[in-house]
């Protein structure tokens, strides 16, 4: 075993130097990188820090399986510490945290967001321990009551990374989570006898969710799933320290329990120990547990559905809406949980029997761990398999061995006693745990060799010359046979579990072929380096969908075993009245109810409990041109709080992209239209399609006639609320973009800004910074470009303006001196002074001269490690996590490279400034019910609305879900880690935004033609330039005598005018 | 008495009726069939007749759109032709991009068509299929952008780096260097459609006999065939081909837009359709596009005459 973890090692130590001395060479030819990085004095002692950290994680990042070997011949734990949360090291801690009541318990740890918190403990005995964690959710926590909240969650799960003797004993147990536990209000008021809501139509609706922090007992694991068995911590004779570091959210804990759990029952064993125990199940009838009806969650998003699919889900009915089951997609990654309550009449064995549908995952299996009050009864409950049907299923729980009398698998049977229990459905990954974790493992060394070849060859190496790969690299080649032997044992084995050989074991088969072709003929190398980048990406792909167990509940049957077993299952649940699917006939009639009622239903007031017609009933149309999925989501949250909360109906329409302008011509366009481009929103407003929304926009003038003073009072004190809700919920940039001269048209729906991302793995071996500055960047540019990386940047205008806004220029001319009105803002583009043209000349270099790409896929290139930086939207940070799982914790995103500027004050500061985008709500001209339609859009725009669609968009699209919210404090709710969340906010300092002008639409068009200019036939920048500012102005001016704003032409007798 | 049944016996003449009233009379006459053809017709004249006389009157306005227009007489078209460079500009990459691809396509389908033609059914078929396909399956003609990707790993550039033939990849699409001719070539790649079938059904049904009739007269070969004998007797689909063909040749906004963005780099590819939407579209000036639109409409109407001239010359 030592010796093993020698040679291990050694070889890390080598292949450390290699690299190293590789790049050495490189580094020391150009000179540059190493010497300007001692240089520079300018690298803020954070920057430093956050590297430094990340290098000490990096070395110290083993992974478990290795940490599990290397401890595999310890003892087990046989010492029993309970560590009590309150009797923290106060003088190691550096979290604030408070030892107050919480959820009933006196003595709690309450521990903020940030920081570390430090226990002294000792163990008696050497050997592997598990570490259980009691600890409660914090929803909201106000230590002296007088409503301001101390700490307020993000709705997130909680993580923190567990250190024991201040260093990771292994990479997993830098996340270790912490469920957040739900509940679904039931039984408000007004509703049936199930406890939901019922709207006008006898719709049930959507119970609210609210956390119910509650005290629960987690072993620290996997986060993944990937680690099935809770992790084990090896620990020696004597005292220890150990250590909860920040990761996200606040918690209280209890206690920490330091013991050996030996719970391994099976289920043999199991059925031997209650053998003989009363069993007078028999006698107690079939008990239904509604899935729907749950006790607890482990997340918001795992609420009552309705399914319309089948005539048997209980209840069903093709007239209303009834939230007849749970699951689905939304219960698919691994840690989510349900628990439900129920009851047995006597005590007995029972067994469990679900109807449920797993059409998701074709030709797959989905596993669920169960555990009845909080216990797992016996292993074989750890690994429940739902297998693929493309419609419902009835079949008791089963772990798959074959019951010799029946000939059918045999339904595992648990001891319950008479009374209330506890059951609990978890996601766990089972079988596929392993599967994926050496898949991962294996793509991320797959990804290492690529990156090794890379940087030898460049992106597109040449198929004719003879690199030397066997002389060069024999390890990377080694690496990659051992990897293709690996994927074919992998592949093997699923098919092994899957009894067929699927599209799933092909993709695993085709990495493995190709690299099994590399490493036996170092000639392929080079005619299959970018096949063996598409493979890299497909690999990514199969695991991020292989992760995914959806499953959907209608109800969980309670059956006595003994009965069922001698009748036979189905024909004993038959008799009871449970079948999987209704008859042909049933079937037929639901099918032609519902076909009828398709015609007659009106959706649109789904969720509004007063009547129609009624007085305090009022209608709007809203219309979007998201996507259907985005769609679904916005209609199921609009009738779940919207329309129940206000009773006002919301007809949305998914429209296409065009219709809104002929719609608008035409008098039949909607009452709000949705995520508009800023640029449209200024060109409808100034048009007068669109309305004010500001009292700003119904300033009185002194031609008012008594009908019209009346009219804008009456706007002014609708309105009046504007700047509450802009100043509230979103940065002061967000609105510029929707506001024309003061007023404003639009509110904010979306965001983004860019911000820096890049692998601090590659640039580590590189010896790079974080740049922070761009004279950093230029530095750190040899280095890269030698080793064929590149850095990735945007071209043309979104370059432009950043670069701009750094150098505090603006892109359109401020007022002009003596206006009081500020309409001659705009008049002019502002590309013609000496700083101006100096930065578009210097964009424009980075491509000319420093060989920045000008079309690439940096999720791609991000990945493989060819552009290990670069400058990106932050949403793209949600498609890297999920797209990348790979590379969890070798990336981050930072703050923009800035650019040195001196203030008035002659002080020097690093100007970070990011230009942000916006898309917005805004109501139409022809909107009748105004007050109506301005609460449907104060309401969209809100911090609760816009993290539960944010939640629900994410959760249903996966990586393409990235909802860039331009709601700050839904923002900050949105599941960032601590770090993260840190960087964005420094990002939030320095944002910027361009005013819409009249005309605007000129500006990026030849912004960009006088950057291809340069970019393909080296034109001088300046002069490209300049070529274009003439045309840009005059289009200015054209357009803004068409609204009769002043315009270059005119603008002095407009002053003289309004002095 | 002997009055009225003269009346009524008199023969209707020609002469005796203005032109209108005899219109009249032949319309009430032939009313079956004016009444099965109404459907067709109002639907026609309401969505294309009538849109077309609406342009000529807002080219005279300055409509944007969502307000009441003013009317501002010729300004429309004396800014177009006199203060709009970029209009000419647009007028040139027109005239050069469909005077190539109009008669190349319709050149091609013909050819195409015309060897299709002589291959027996079951592989004609087939072959018909597989040059219809571009023009029949929608956005197909989006494989392009990734053929000439400026991204170093983009089909052609990674080839063409591969080979050694350039170093840094080339913004095909972004050079206004490359711009036209890979536009005209996506577009004669396309152009294979409704007209290549019609040409298709065309050398289906001339008669056969006319053939054998000819070789008695002494056609020699078959270029004499086909231009005796097979074109004159397909006058009406190569009449219906070369409109169609002239036709999306001035349309040929889309494509262009998908494959180089919108606007072409520096205007190299800006047609009067991409002025048209430009002007439409980005800067809610229908007044102005409606002008453009007009100048588009006499352009092709002249173009059609033209070509329906020439069409009369064949065969002869």
């Amino acid at each position: 075993m030592m010796k093993r973890f020698l040679s291990k090692t050694l070889v890390f130590l080598l292949a450390f130097l290699m690299v190293f001395s590789a790049f050495g060479t490189a580094a020391f030819a150009t000179g540059v990188a190493v010497l300007s990085a001692e240089n520079t004095e300018k690298t803020e002692e954070k920057q430093e820090d956050s590297m430094l950290k990340e290098i000490e994680e990096l070395l110290n990042s083993s992974d478990y399986a290795d940490y599990r070997e290397l401890y595999k011949d310890a003892p087990n734990g046989t010492d029993d510490q309970v560590i009590i949360g309150a009797d923290y090291n106060a003088e190691k801690t550096d979290a604030k945290v408070v030892v107050d009541s919480w959820c009933g318990h006196d003595q709690a740890l309450i521990i903020p967001e940030v920081g570390n918190v430090v226990w002294d403990f000792e163990v008696k005995t050497t050997g592997n321990y598990h570490i259980a964690i009691t600890y409660a959710p914090i929803d909201k926590y106000d230590s002296d009551g007088d409503g301001n909240a101390d700490m307020t969650s993000n709705s997130a799960t909680i993580k923190r990374a567990i250190l024991l003797d201040g260093v990771y004993p292994f990479k997993q147990s830098r996340y270790i989570e912490m469920s957040r536990v739900w509940a679904d209000s039931l039984f408000a008021e007004g509703s049936n006898d199930r406890g939901f809501v019922l709207d006008n139509t006898g719709n049930e609706v959507k119970p609210n969710k609210a956390e119910e922090p509650e005290w629960r007992t987690v072993m620290a694991s996997d986060s993944t799933g990937y680690v099935t068995e809770p992790f084990l911590y090896y620990m020696e004779a004597g005292s220890h320290t150990l250590s909860f570091d920040q990761v996200q959210e606040p918690c209280a804990i209890k206690e920490i329990h330091i013991y050996y759990d030996d719970s391994n029952v099976t289920y043999d064993e199991y059925m031997k120990e209650h053998e003989g125990k009363a069993d007078n199940a028999d006698k107690a009838p079939v008990e239904i547990i509604e899935a729907e009806i749950m006790h607890r969650a482990s997340s918001n998003i795992i609420y009552p559905v309705y399914d319309r699919s089948s005539a048997a889900t209980l209840p069903q009915s093709a007239y209303e809406i009834f939230l007849n089951s749970v699951g689905g997609e939304k219960w698919q990654t691994a840690g989510q949980w349900i628990t439900w309550k129920f009851k047995v009449a006597e005590d007995g064995f029972y067994t469990f029997t679900p109807r449920f549908l797993q059409s998701f995952a074709e030709g797959m299996y989905v596993t669920r761990e169960l555990k009845i009050d909080g216990v797992r009864p016996y292993n074989e409950a750890g690994q429940l398999r739902f297998k693929y049907k493309d419609e419902w299923q009835l079949l008791p729980l089963t772990d798959g061995v074959i019951d010799e009398a029946t000939g059918e698998e045999r339904a595992l049977e648990f001891y319950l006693t008479k009374g209330e229990h506890e059951l609990e459905m978890k996601v766990v990954l089972g079988d596929m745990a392993a599967i994926l974790n050496d898949v991962e493992k294996g793509l991320s060394n797959i990804n290492e060799c690529y990156l090794q070849i890379l940087m030898l060859t460049g992106s597109e190496p040449d198929e004719y010359r003879d690199y030397q790969f066997r002389r060069l690299m024999p390890d990377v080649l080694e690496s990659m046979n051992e990897e293709a032997k690996k994927l074919r044992r992998i592949s093997e084995e699923l098919v092994a579990i899957n009894g067929t050989k699927g599209s799933d074991s092909v993709t695993l088969d085709n990495v493995a072929l190709l690299l099994e072709r590399m490493s036996t003929d170092e000639d392929l190398i080079a005619a299959n380096f970018s096949e063996l980048k598409d493979y890299i990406g497909n690999l990514g792909t199969w695991i991020m969908t292989a992760r995914n167990q959806p499953l959907q509940f209608d109800y969980i049957l309670v059956s006595p075993a003994k009965s069922a077993k001698s009748e036979g299952h189905a024909k004993y649940l038959d008799k009871a009245g449970y079948q999987a699917e209704a008859s042909f006939f049933g079937a037929l009639a639901y099918e032609l109810e519902q076909f009828i009622m398709s015609w007659i239903s009106d959706y649109s007031s789904y969720g509004v409990r007063t009547a129609e017609g009624s007085e305090d009933f009022a209608k709007i149309e809203v219309w979007t041109t998201s996507g259907r999925d985005q769609s679904t989501i916005m209609r199921s949250i609009i009738s779940d709080t919207f329309a129940k909360q206000n009773n006002i109906a919301v007809d949305l329409k998914l429209v296409a992209g065009g219709s809104l302008m002929p719609a608008t011509l035409s008098g039949t366009g909607p009452d709000i239209n949705m995520s508009m481009a800023s640029s449209t929103i200024i060109n409808y407003a100034i048009r007068s399609a669109i309305v004010p929304i500001n009292p700003e926009g119904y300033a009185f003038e002194d031609d008012d006639t008594e009908a019209e003073r009346k009219f804008k009072e009456e706007r002014q004190a609708i309105f009046s609320d504007y700047h509450e809700v802009v100043d509230k919920w979103f940065h002061e940039a967000a609105t510029v973009p929707l506001e024309l001269y003061g007023v404003a048209y639009g509110l904010p729906e979306t965001e983004s800004f860019s911000m820096l991302f890049y692998r601090s793995d590659i640039l580590l071996q590189l010896g790079l910074e974080i740049p922070e500055t761009w004279d950093d960047v230029y530095d750190m540019l040899p280095t890269l470009q030698t080793n064929n990386l590149d850095f990735g940047y945007h071209e043309s205008l979104a370059g432009l303006l950043i670069m701009l806004y750094q150098r505090g220029e603006q892109l359109y001319t401020r007022p002009i001196e003596g206006d009081t009105t500020g309409r001659t803002e705009g008049m002019a583009i502002n590309l013609d002074t000496n700083e101006s043209l100096e930065t578009f000349k210097e964009m424009c270099e980075l491509y000319t001269m420093y060989g920045f790409p000008y079309s690439y896929n940096f999720a791609n290139r991000f990945r493989t490690g060819e552009m290990p930086i670069g400058v990106q939207g932050y949403t793209t940070y949600s498609q890297l996590t999920i797209f990348a799982p790979e590379l969890r914790g070798l990336w981050g995103f930072t703050l923009l490279p800035g650019t040195i500027r001196t203030d008035e004050n002659g002080n020097t500061f690093v100007d970070h400034t990011a230009d942000t985008n916006v898309a917005g709500i805004v109501m139409m001209s022809d909107c009748v019910e105004v007050e109506a339609a301005w609460k449907f859009m104060k309401w969209w725009v809100s911090d609760t609305t816009q993290a539960t669609y944010g939640q629900e968009y994410y959760a249903l699209l996966g990586a393409s879900g990235q909802y860039a919210t331009a709601n700050l404090m839904a923002l900050r709710g949105m599941s960032w880690t601590a770090d993260e969340r840190a960087q964005l906010e420094r990002q939030f300092e320095w944002l910027q935004a361009t005013p819409e002008m009249p005309g605007g639409y000129i500006v990026g068009r030849y912004v960009e033609f006088a950057f291809l200019a340069a970019y393909n036939d080296s034109a001088d920048p300046v002069e490209s330039m300049l070529d274009y500012i003439d045309a840009i102005n005059s289009e200015l001016t054209r357009k803004r005598a068409e609204f009769d704003l002043p315009t270059l032409d005119n603008y002095e007798s407009y002053i003289a005018e309004n002095a | 008495m002997s009055q009225k049944t003269e009346t009524v016996n008199r023969p209707v003449s020609r002469k005796d009726m203005t032109k209108w009233q005899w219109t009249w009379k032949e319309m009430k006459n032939n009313k079956t069939g004016y009444f099965l053809l109404a459907p067709f017709y109002i639907i026609f004249f309401t969505f294309t007749v009538l849109p077309v006389i609406l342009s000529v009157f807002f080219s005279l306005t300055d409509f944007n759109m969502l307000e009441t227009p003013n009317f501002l007489w010729f300004d429309n078209y004396i800014r177009l032709f006199l203060d709009d460079d970029i209009f000419m500009l647009a007028i040139k990459n027109t005239l050069v991009f469909a005077s190539i691809t109009g008669p190349g396509s319709y050149l091609l389908s013909l050819i195409m068509a015309w060897f299709i033609n002589e291959l027996p059914p079951k592989i004609r078929a087939i072959m018909t299929l597989i040059f219809y396909a571009p023009s029949i399956s929608g956005n197909v003609y989006m494989v392009w952008t990734y053929i000439f990707s400026a991204d170093s790993h983009g089909f052609l550039n990674g080839t063409l780096m591969d080979l050694g033939v350039i170093s840094t990849p080339i913004a095909f699409l972004k050079d206004t260097s490359y711009i036209m001719p890979i536009v005209i070539i996506v577009a004669l790649w396309t152009s294979l459609g409704t007209s290549f079938l019609t040409f298709i059904a065309g050398f289906q049904v001339v008669d056969r006999s006319l053939y054998e009739a000819a070789a008695v007269d002494g056609v020699k070969n078959r270029w004499q065939e086909l231009w005796y004998i097979t074109l004159p007797y397909m006058r009406p689909q190569m009449m219906f081909g070369a409109v169609m063909a002239i036709t999306s040749s001035f349309g040929f906004g889309g494509i262009i837009t998908a494959l180089v963005g919108y606007p072409s780099p520096d205007y190299c590819a800006h047609t009067i359709m991409h002025h048209l939407d430009d002007y439409g579209g980005s800067r809610f000036e229908m007044g102005y596009a409606s002008a453009i639109a007009v100048v588009l409409f006499f352009m092709m109407i002249g173009s059609n005459m033209l070509i329906r001239k020439l069409l009369g010359k064949v065969g002869k």
